[in-house]
């Protein structure tokens, strides 16, 4: 972002023509030692048509490429599809959003 | 790499390899257990020590719990309130946020409490975060089309 014109300009997007990660939204993230950031995506909780076949995103925004750089995107994509079929049905829809607030947080530390 | 994923209830590890960012091996590092009050408790935010330990957030289990680099508790703060979201380091302190607890007839304490930002003294510090570096070529590559927002 400028901070003198206040405008603001995209560095990566998750919905471009390479990723196609549609109904998502940035969680949390961490820089690695290297200067990567590490995002993790949640499905949006107020695009309630993303629900069925709901997904998470295991993302690296590589510094040097600049685009997208998805890593272990199917298997954590079924793991977390399995537990929110259980959360649905334990829970009354409403609270579900909740919970998928609450999911994914990415942290890395190496030296 | 720890990643928590507060929907299978655990935190996952990974080896990183810095050089090419790939993950590797993944394995539960932390299971959370069953709350005693019989909910749900999920990990959910954290923050690393300089000793390498993690300081993670019980979302439904009222507390911060310390987890050694073996994966083991070695120490927990204890909050009057259920749903803990996240831990961050200020100095030796820590502070806590949590969510709102939606439960008021069978937590009515806890739902009293809940929303409220507290800070602990733990005698450790953060360790040092990294940096982000971006390619001073590459940043606005991509203009914001105004007409999608």
């Amino acid at each position: 972002m400028d901070k003198k014109t206040g405008k603001s300009k995209y560095i990566a997007r998750y919905d471009d023509d390479t990723t196609k990660i549609e109904g998502q939204i940035s969680n949390d993230g961490a820089v690695d030692s290297q200067g990567r950031f590490w995002v993790g995506t949640m499905a949006d909780p107020m695009d309630f048509s993303k629900f069925e076949g709901i997904f998470v995103h295991f993302i690296s925004i590589e510094y040097t490429l600049m685009n997208f750089k998805v890593v272990f995107g199917d298997l954590i994509q079924i793991s977390v599809f399995i537990t929110l079929s259980k959360v649905e049905s334990e829970y009354p829809m409403e609270s579900v959003g909740v919970w998928m607030t609450k999911r994914c947080t990415t942290l890395i530390h190496s030296s | 790499m720890y990643y928590t994923d507060s929907l299978k209830l655990n935190v996952l590890a990974y080896d990183f390899d810095a050089m090419t960012g790939d993950i590797t091996n993944e394995r539960v590092f932390y299971a959370q257990p069953q709350g005693e009050d019989g909910e749900i408790a999920a990990p959910d935010g954290h923050a690393m020590d300089i000793e390498g330990c993690i300081w993670v957030a019980i979302y439904g289990g009222s507390k911060v719990v310390r987890i050694s680099p073996n994966g083991e508790v070695i120490a927990e703060i204890l909050l009057p309130t259920r749903n803990i979201t996240d831990v961050a380091f200020a100095g030796e302190d820590v502070f806590i946020t949590c969510a709102t607890d939606e439960n008021v007839e069978k937590f009515p304490k806890s739902a009293e409490n809940s929303g409220n930002l507290f800070k602990c003294h733990v005698g450790i510090k953060e360790r040092p975060l990294n940096k982000f570096r971006l390619e001073k070529d590459k940043i606005g590559v991509l203009e914001i089309d105004s007409g999608m927002l």
